[in-house]
């Protein structure tokens, strides 16, 4: 038995999804507000952080939900729409992916993004075969829409979307020549998860799914192209439909299961294997709920799991959550386009995922290559360096009363971390001392330069091994 | 006399001899007749302190983009130099600038040979004596400090002799030569010399002791560049073409005959000049809100390469005609080539290989297509040759384009105007049509001040099928004949704007000693105009790529466009004279007519 699997088995299913009630043991604090931020959006900064203790976890949680189910920010809403018209008329990929990392950044409602990402790496779609920025914004915008609404609808859609009626081949999916593209996937990554359908089915599904092509960048029906026969799939036997596939789909047994370890994997852990035991009160309420999502989430972020050490920094943080993360904290305004480059070089190309299979995410994030461009790219966040001018750290502490080189690195390595190694501490305080020294030696350099040093504490708090772990 | 009277006769006279023969030292002092560039900076602080550059300041201080660099680690070493100017000089840093510059800086750089790197001496005179030396004695006690600290920090306990900055001091002609890694520093009454080289430092020093016996450099007269009011430049840089010259590369661009005719058609003139001249002169003019660059090569007409007389306006009577400006106009050009006498002369300036091509070409082009070759060309067009770019403001299309490009049109001069109507514009009508079928459409000729302006548009429905050519829309080409120049546009709007502008009278001609032959303007208040149709663009840019807020983006933009109505006009022109030639830039508004 894992580690993590012990940590799971320690909760029984009532007291794990229990709404977590901060005691002695388990005090409400910086550790635990940091990680609802980082799981419901991407992060957070200090004076966030702060106001945050200030709430209990249930009025924390019920606020940030709130503002991500309720009506659309208008004034947002109106930045991204004059900015994505001109991107999606240029077709530029590299700008829409900015312009998703400038959502994800300034959006009134995090939690709306970070399920958007969630959905998009589920529905992987991908703009190198799709090849219209238009189709795939109208995708994102499909996606974020249903993101924290109601599973059935969300599949259902995504069916006919055409920037998947392309990427899955449904658009040559024809009644002569079926093409089983899309009813594989459907079961076996959107739906229900590998091994809980035939082959039979797929290709009776994929009959079910001819007829729909792309014209002039709209899905339509060509009734010409569609077999109207009866199918039969997961031995039920109609003149099935696109819409039917969907259905059935939904009404498989093991689909609410599929969808509720995919949402646990990505709010609680990534590590070890919850039992079903444990996911039953989720798979159960998920689907007499209608999947609907929001509750799902809900119940999870609310829950005594979630707020346990099973949760708390057991995940590999993404390029994005890794970027953007830093970004939050260092209260920065970057180049969008460099990070989304640097995003790209880290394996995470938004809008470009490698396969329909989506990012593996977990440790397939890390290898020494990728762990080597994290820190340089912590080195250029945390030194101003070309776009990433907007990120400089060297005004915050004094912004929050943290001076000298103690004060710096304890500031730093709370802001990352949320605690203090007291060996960490003390490595990266000599440092400083250190640098300070060499600094005098330069000509012109600024003996008391507390921005040089504050630049380097960030950066030494950042390098640390656990800041990968979100 | 007593022997103590004639020791102290001695030490008098060489005291005395001494501060007799002490002279402050000028650019001719510094300058060999070897040397490759020397640079005057006659008025150090007008470069930072004038009208224009506090004009540009005030726009962009407050702007995101300056006050995030400024916050950057990029800005500390620059604030870091000007705190140290200040704390050592007591005063705020333009005013400690100003006396440690007050007579100026001069900068040789000498060649010392293939395998040495050249030497360079800088003279900077401050305002006084003293107020040299307690910089002098700052920068010395700081590179000090330094060098202790990084010693302290280095040290592993023992204990290590404090290493000295200055590693060498010598003395020469009476002055301390102090060595400070690869370079040397002296001290003369209120000026600072300092050398990559000792043998530089102590040439200098012979002059300042009176002692020199090597000949120095003298500007000639002709290169002491002036302004309008008499008034030396700024910065005068002079450069010395022989060494150039020696280049190989040079030699191979500089042969005559030509082994390609690229290069000779496209700057052959320039190459001319550089060729012939001895030196060189540049210098920056500060005239009132405006600023000014003069380039004079001290050669001209005289003694230029026979072949090339077509390159330049060589006669009195020739010149650049005067610049367009039609409504909206961003871009004006206009310029003085006489392809006729350079195709004329293309035995002396191409290797015979390449006029035989050309000229085999000239056969095939009369037998074939349009009938008609190179020598028929050059004989119907020119010498005048003009360009414009203006905004566009009217459309012939439904569709109206979001980002328009701007109008272009091309003017030249039409030696044959029978010959040109008949045997150019007339057959490429013909074959427009044929060619482009049905993708033109409205094609027609339309009278405008008696000229006939011929015009068509492109089909609308190509744009639909490929929105890629939805650029074709900028563009309704037109083309006519008027006032003896051929007008061909992108569009007829610009067409027949031109048409108007040729109508006005010219303005009366230059001297005929002086006579313009390339002139350029860019009216960069027009350019702002021109760019206010692509603001969602640099907004969408300045949000994504620079990380800005929408706000903030729109405001620095707007920095952009008031800095471009201030900045005004720049405008270029060469000019050309017997025995010089002079190239002129100006960025500012338009010189006030005296």
């Amino acid at each position: 038995m894992t580690e993590s699997q012990s940590r799971f088995d320690q909760f029984s299913p009532v007291i794990a999804w229990q709404a977590f009630v901060p005691s002695r043991e388990q005090p409400w604090d910086e550790v635990l507000v940091a990680h609802l931020y980082r799981r419901i959006g991407f992060g957070a900064g200090w004076g966030t952080i702060r106001e945050g203790l200030k709430s209990s976890p249930d009025e924390l949680v019920g606020k940030l939900l709130a503002t991500a189910t309720g009506a659309d920010e208008p004034d947002f809403e109106a930045e991204v729409t004059a900015l994505r018209s001109g991107v999606v008329k240029d077709n530029d990929p590299q700008q829409a992916k900015a312009l998703w990392l400038y959502r994800m950044l300034h959006s009134p409602y995090p939690l709306r993004e970070r399920m958007t990402l969630f959905w998009h790496n589920h529905f992987a779609t991908s703009n190198a075969k799709v090849r219209s920025v238009r189709l795939m914004q109208r995708q994102n915008d499909t996606l974020r829409r249903h993101a924290l609404g109601r599973f059935d609808a969300m599949l259902s859609e995504m069916t006919v979307d055409p920037a998947m009626l392309i990427w899955l081949d449904s658009a040559s999916n024809v009644n002569a020549a079926p093409n089983e593209n899309y009813a594989r996937e459907v079961m076996e990554l959107f739906s229900l998860g590998v091994g809980h359908y035939s082959e039979k089915d797929i290709q009776e599904a994929a009959r079910a799914l001819t007829g729909w092509k792309v014209v002039s960048e709209r899905a339509v029906f060509d009734p010409q192209q569609f077999d109207p026969t009866e199918k039969t799939v997961f031995g039920r036997t109609g003149r099935w439909t696109s819409g039917d596939v969907a259905r059935l789909c939904l009404s498989h047994e093991d689909c609410a299961r599929f969808i509720v370890r995919k949402v646990f994997r990505e709010f609680v852990s990534e590590n070890g294997n919850p039992s079903e035991s444990l996911l039953d009160p989720l798979i159960s309420g998920f689907r007499t709920r209608n999947y609907d999502i929001a509750w799902l989430v809900e119940t999870i972020l609310r829950s005594n799991i979630f707020f346990s050490a099973a949760a708390i920094r057991q995940k590999v943080k993404s390029p994005c959550d890794f970027l953007l993360g830093t970004v939050l904290a260092l209260e920065g305004r970057p180049g969008l386009v460099q990070l989304a480059q640097s995003c790209d070089q880290l394996g995470q190309s938004l809008l470009h995922p490698p396969s329909v299979k989506g990012w593996d995410g977990g440790s397939t994030w890390i290898n020494s290559s990728t762990l080597l461009k994290r820190q340089n790219m912590a080195y250029d966040l945390t030194h101003g360096s070309g776009s990433a001018r907007g990120t400089d750290p060297a005004r915050l502490p004094a912004r929050y009363g943290f001076t000298g080189a103690r004060g710096l690195a304890e500031f730093f390595l709370r802001l990352f971390h949320q605690q203090v190694n007291p060996a960490a501490l003390e490595s990266i305080v000599s440092q400083l001392e250190s640098e300070r020294i060499n600094n005098a030696a330069v000509l012109y350099g600024d003996s008391s330069s507390e921005s040089g040093l504050a630049r380097s504490a960030a950066h030494l708090a950042l390098t640390l091994p656990e800041y990968q772990l979100g | 006399m007593s022997v103590f009277r004639l020791v102290l006769a001695f030490l008098m006279v060489s005291g005395c001899g001494r501060w007799l023969a002490a002279a402050e030292l000028a650019a001719r002092d510094v300058a060999s007749p070897k040397m490759a560039v020397l640079i005057e900076v006659n008025r150090p602080i007008q470069l930072i302190d004038n009208p224009l550059g506090r004009d540009v300041w005030n726009l962009i201080r407050e702007t995101n983009g300056l006050q995030q660099f400024l916050a950057s680690p990029d800005a500390d070493r620059f604030r870091q130099a000007v705190k140290f100017v200040e704390k050592s000089l007591g005063t705020d840093w333009q005013t400690g600038l100003a006396r440690l510059t007050a007579g100026g800086i001069i900068i040789v750089v000498e060649p010392q040979g293939s395998s040495a790197e050249p030497g360079v001496t800088v003279v900077l005179t401050a305002a006084d004596e003293s107020i040299l030396k307690q910089f002098i004695e700052a920068v010395q006690a700081e590179l000090q400090r330094s060098a202790a600290a990084g010693n302290s920090s280095s040290g592993n306990g023992t204990e290590k002799a404090q290493k000295s900055v200055v590693s060498e001091t010598k003395t020469y002609r009476s002055y301390d030569c102090h060595r400070v890694g690869n370079g040397w520093f002296a001290i003369a009454g209120r000026q600072l010399l300092v050398s990559n080289g000792q043998p530089q430092l102590e040439a200098a020093l012979d002059r300042v002791a009176g002692a020199a016996t090597a000949q120095p450099f003298d500007v000639p007269a002709s290169l002491r560049l002036l302004d309008g009011a008499g008034k030396a430049a700024a910065i005068l840089i002079t450069a010395n073409l022989g060494l150039l010259r020696e280049d190989p590369k040079a030699q191979a661009a500089f042969k005559l005959p030509a082994n390609d005719p690229i290069p000779l058609f496209l700057v052959g003139g320039y190459l001319d000049l550089v060729r012939r001249a001895e030196f060189a002169a540049a210098g920056l003019f500060v005239d009132g809100p405006a600023h000014e660059i003069k380039i004079r090569f001290p050669v001209g007409t005289e003694g230029a390469y026979g072949g090339l007389r077509g390159y330049f306006a060589s006669e009195t009577n020739e010149s650049a005609p005067r610049l367009l400006q039609p409504t909206g106009a961003i871009f004006s050009a206009g310029w003085f080539r006489d392809y006729k006498k350079l195709w004329d002369a293309r035995s002396d300036l191409l290797n015979a290989d390449l006029v035989k091509q050309l000229e085999k070409e000239n056969e095939k082009g009369k037998s074939e297509g349009l009938h008609f070759g190179i020598s028929d060309l050059v004989q119907w067009i020119g010498p005048q040759f003009r360009l414009v770019a203006a905004r566009q403001r009217e459309t012939v299309y439904q569709k109206k384009l979001d980002e328009r490009l701007p109008a272009f049109a091309v003017v030249i001069g039409a030696r044959d105007e029978a010959a040109v109507r008949d045997r150019i514009l007339g057959p490429i009508e013909g074959l427009l049509l044929i060619a482009a079928g049905r993708n033109i459409e409205d094609f027609k000729k339309v009278e405008h001040r008696g000229s006939r302006v011929t015009t068509f548009r492109f089909a609308e429905k190509i744009a639909e099928g490929d929105p890629g050519k939805a650029v074709l829309l900028n563009f309704n080409p037109a083309w006519a004949l008027a006032q003896k120049q051929i007008i061909i546009g992108s569009t007829a709007e610009i067409v027949r704007d031109l048409i108007d502008d040729l109508e006005r009278p010219e303005a009366a001609a230059g001297s005929q000693n002086e006579r313009a032959t390339d002139m350029q303007q860019v009216s960069l208040a027009e350019v702002s105009e021109f760019l206010m149709g692509f603001q969602e663009r640099f907004v969408r840019g300045a949000v994504l790529e620079q990380g800005l807020s929408l706000k903030d983006a729109a405001k620095d933009i707007e920095v952009v466009h008031h800095l471009l109505k201030r900045l005004g006009t720049l405008t270029t022109s060469n000019v050309i004279a017997g025995d010089h030639f002079d190239i002129n830039l100006r960025l500012g508004p338009a010189a006030q007519a005296p």
